[in-house]
């Protein structure tokens, strides 16, 4: 008794003595415990959103300030909801009609003209005109050095608005990519009149995001969430869905407990979930998922000008012992199909129709002893002159699919007698070697539509920090008569003669075993079942919105 | 006492003063280059003559002591400078996200300390028996537990299969239950034994036997007696918990989708946002050193034992 009472009595003082400090921190702080932001207190998801065609859906960033004409932090989907460019990219690579309706290529191959939608109007109601398309061509021509990484950004020479609906673009050069760079997100999308701020100069920001997309931006808390509602004035198809949330959701454990729960109706993307957790929720039964043809592929480098890698014959026998079927499976749980060609053939000019490597062990162990590569009995390893064939894999320690996918090859190069020495860097300091050319072999990716095949192929020849390839290639004997083939894709005007240069160029790479296509990166999707109206858009970046509904 | 203070802000702006320093170098020091990380995250290739222009633009091509005095002379005159990445005000970006933390922090800050100094009290009334054993148990579990597992446990327990609480996000005071719980979850432990052992120290002194028997038992005792200098080592502990809260947590801020200081922080890193990283490291240092004053002063108040000598050294009389 006497002791209860003693206890009792000690845990009161001591709760008011920290009830006592609690208020005091609590009053400097009222957000701590007054409701705030959308969100209900109350966990039940039944709301007035029912109501509307609602989805929900998630991000792992914020969306950025919607800026048509910037980069990071604005995010590709959220920009392609609200802004639309003169052409579009369709399936297989096809330019279709945005806001030009139709267009023509001078013979010379510099001067296109633009025929503008008639009735087009921003959200704000703002007609849509081409001396709109000028202005915003000229904003982002002030900043040419930030723009220049697109070539078409280089190759205009002028821009202009001949009457209300018809705009002409004049190039240096003949330049064939012109079209499908300007299906791509950014910079070349149109923002209405009311977002310029004064002196035109949109890389230091807009005032309002106005667009003529099917979306408006109408409620957006930094880092928390953005409601995007349907754009009433929208002359294309308008969305059956009314009212679109993105929830920033960091973390892909966090993103499918929330999903199961219900609080979100789609997931999709690239890399918003692994691959494992798309597997569970496949296997669940109670959603419906689906993958993508491919978007992009997912390579092995190998460095041409490399101490051993410089020998063609060890390229070709690295070509021949990768079972990609077995890294299909085991990494990407056959999300990843495995892949055959540097650019997969749903791309245009992908130079389909090249004979893969196949996986043979017993020809790469021929392609090995012929460069010299002996293997002794009992070691794992071959060696030439008593070295040891042993070459560095690097790759980027934080991303985990890279990292799994090293250690399989790690795993199946030793079993050519290929010790691979894996070695994680941190993204940066990845790049920073990847461009030097300081590797054996780095694993890199394609850019997927629309930069693939061109922006990809046209970054092969220069030095500019783009991609692994141009320090990989430098130890090609045709390095340079590849960049002429290159450079004359670019300028060709005639389709046919452009494919014959494609086709070359990529028969050269295999040839020279440069890349190891390890497998196609795909989009997953995974929807609830009240979701309907799904189909994957042709390009990578931008949500599948066209069609969805929400069954009540 | 007076000149003990003055004494005590002016080295407290001197390890600022420091800490910026050593921020700034570090950061330099870092492989990867911010203008390039800014091209290559904005697209797929960073052209070698855009990324001069940046590194231009970004002030990177200036001489080391010149990029840090300009930095120090504008951060005094209240200018925290852009971020290269998002190209907002950094002083506004902060503003955004560090009342979050604040918010978060000081909820499981007063988590921690309920939780904690409970725990040590029952576990010292109950010394030795199941109870002490039981909170024994649970400070080694909630130490040795990973922040973003027990996230995920309460996650699927709490919000996904109880529906008690909202999933994910800042919102009502219902969204903080989770994160706060799983915030202090390590803490709560350590002070809970930390509390427990303060208390056996001081019911073996000599001034508490003779109150024994004088015949002062039971709460008189632990109120009047034990709790005031048991608490005492506590205030240094708390200290330092509420620091570390404050600087933000990457992991619970990734695990309930927190729009917090943490991730900023981090995601400066990933960016090589040098601006950003150095007034995050500064706030940090500023953070620790305020509560590190504060403890102090709190000290001196709990316990007139502790006086100041003229040297300005706390000296034990």
């Amino acid at each position: 008794m006497k002791l209860k009472a003693k206890y009792a009595i000690a845990i009161c003082l001591l709760l008011s003595l920290l009830a006592i400090i609690a208020t005091g921190c609590k009053s400097g702080n009222p957000n701590a415990t007054t409701a705030s932001g959308e969100q209900n207190s109350t966990p039940a998801p039944v709301s007035e959103e029912g109501a509307l065609q609602t989805l929900k859906i998630s991000w792992n960033k914020d969306i950025g300030n919607l800026n048509p004409h910037m980069y990071v932090p604005n995010q590709f989907f959220a920009q392609a909801m609200v802004y639309e460019g003169l052409v579009n990219y369709g399936e297989g690579g096809k330019i279709e009609p945005s806001l030009a309706e139709s267009w023509n290529i001078s013979e010379d191959g510099k001067r296109i003209t633009f025929h503008l939608r008639h009735g087009v109007t921003f959200s704000d109601g703002s007609p849509f005109t081409a001396a709109n398309v000028k202005r915003n061509f000229d904003a982002v021509l002030m900043n040419k050095k930030e723009h220049g990484w697109l070539e078409l950004i280089n190759q205009i020479d002028g821009a202009e608005a001949k009457d209300d609906y018809t705009f002409v673009l004049r190039l240096k050069h003949p330049y064939y990519p012109a079209l499908q760079e300007l299906t791509i997100i950014r910079p070349l999308r149109f923002l209405g009149d009311a977002g310029f701020p004064q002196d035109n100069n949109t890389a230091k920001g807009i005032l309002k995001p106005i667009g003529t997309g099917p979306w408006v931006l109408s409620a957006y808390t930094k880092d928390q969430q953005a409601v995007f509602t349907r754009n009433e004035r929208y002359w294309g198809d308008k969305p059956k869905l009314q009212k679109v949330i993105v929830k920033i959701i960091p973390d892909s454990e966090s993103r499918v407990l929330a999903f199961q729960k219900g609080d979100l109706d789609m997931i999709y993307g690239t890399g918003l979930i692994s691959l494992d957790e798309f597997a569970g929720l496949k296997a669940s039964g109670r959603y419906s998922t689906s993958v993508s043809k491919p978007t992009a592929t997912r390579v092995l480098v190998i460095n041409t000008a490399g101490p051993i890698t410089k020998d063609l014959k060890v390229r070709q026998a690295l070509e021949q012992a990768l079972d990609k079927k077995a890294i299909s499976e085991h990494v990407f749980g056959g999300v990843e199909r495995p892949a055959e060609s540097l650019i997969s053939d749903n791309f245009p000019n992908s130079g389909s129709g090249l004979a893969p490597y196949a996986y043979n062990m017993s020809k790469s162990s021929e392609g090995l002893e012929q460069a010299g590569w002996m293997k002794k009995a009992g070691s794992d390893y071959r060696t030439k002159d008593g070295k040891e064939l042993t070459l560095e894999l690097k790759y980027i320690s934080a991303d985990s699919v890279q990292k799994s996918l090293a250690e399989v090859v790690q795993g199946e190069f030793k079993k050519a007698g290929v010790n691979i020495k894996l070695m994680g860097l941190e993204e940066q300091s990845f790049w920073d070697d990847a461009f030097a050319g300081k590797f054996d072999l780095v694993i890199d990716e394609t850019w997927g539509a629309p930069y693939d095949p061109h922006s990809y192929v046209s970054a092969m020849r220069s030095a500019d920090h783009s991609s692994s390839s141009y320090a990989a290639q430098q130890g090609l004997p045709m390095k340079q008569q590849l960049d002429q083939q290159i450079g004359q894709i670019m300028i060709s005007t005639d389709e046919q003669q452009r494919a014959a240069l494609y086709k070359n160029v990529f028969a050269t790479l295999q040839e020279q075993a440069v890349y190891i296509p390890i497998s196609y990166e795909a989009n997953i999707a995974v929807l609830q079942n009240k979701v309907n109206g799904f189909a994957f858009p042709p390009t990578q970046y931008e949500l599948p919105l066209a069609g969805l509904e929400v069954a009540r | 006492m007076f000149g003990w203070l003055i004494r005590r802000v002016a080295a407290s702006v001197f390890t600022l003063v420091a800490v910026t320093l050593a921020g700034f170098g570090i950061v330099r020091l870092m492989p990867g280059d911010p203008a390039e990380a800014y091209l290559r995250a904005s697209h797929h290739s960073a052209s070698l003559e855009a990324a001069a222009a940046l590194r231009t633009e970004m002030g990177l091509d200036q001489p080391l002591a010149g990029q840090y005095l300009r930095w120090l002379s504008a951060a005094l005159q209240g200018d925290f400078g852009t971020s290269f990445t998002s190209k907002q005000a950094i002083a506004e970006e902060i503003a955004s996200y560090f009342p979050n933390t604040l918010q978060l922090a000081l909820s499981s800050f007063v988590t921690a300390m309920v939780l904690g100094l409970t725990l040590g009290t029952v576990s010292f009334l109950h010394q030795g028996r199941t109870l002490d054993r039981a909170g024994k148990l649970f400070a080694s579990f909630g130490a040795a537990i990973p922040g973003f597992l027990l996230g995920y446990v309460l996650l699927y327990l709490f919000s996904y299969r109880l529906n008690w609480f909202p999933m994910l996000g800042k919102g009502s005071a219902a969204h903080d239950v989770l994160p706060s719980l799983t915030l202090s979850a390590i803490y709560i432990g350590s002070l809970s034994r930390l509390f427990r052992a303060s208390l056996l120290e001081q019911a073996d002194q000599p001034y508490v036997r003779y109150a024994r028997i004088r015949g002062v038992f039971g709460a008189r005792l632990f109120a009047g007696h034990l709790l005031k200098p048991a608490i005492l080592p506590m205030v240094t502990a708390a200290g330092l918990c509420l620091g570390s809260m404050l600087s933000g947590s990457i992991i619970v801020e990734n695990v309930f989708a927190w729009p917090g200081i943490g991730k900023y922080f981090v995601a400066a890193v990933a960016n090589r946002d040098y601006p950003v990283i150095q007034m995050c490291v500064l706030l940090f240092a500023a953070v620790y050193a305020g509560i590190g004053l504060i403890v102090d002063l709190l000290y001196c108040g709990l316990n007139p034992v502790i006086r100041w000598d003229e040297g300005g050294k706390k000296d034990e009389a």
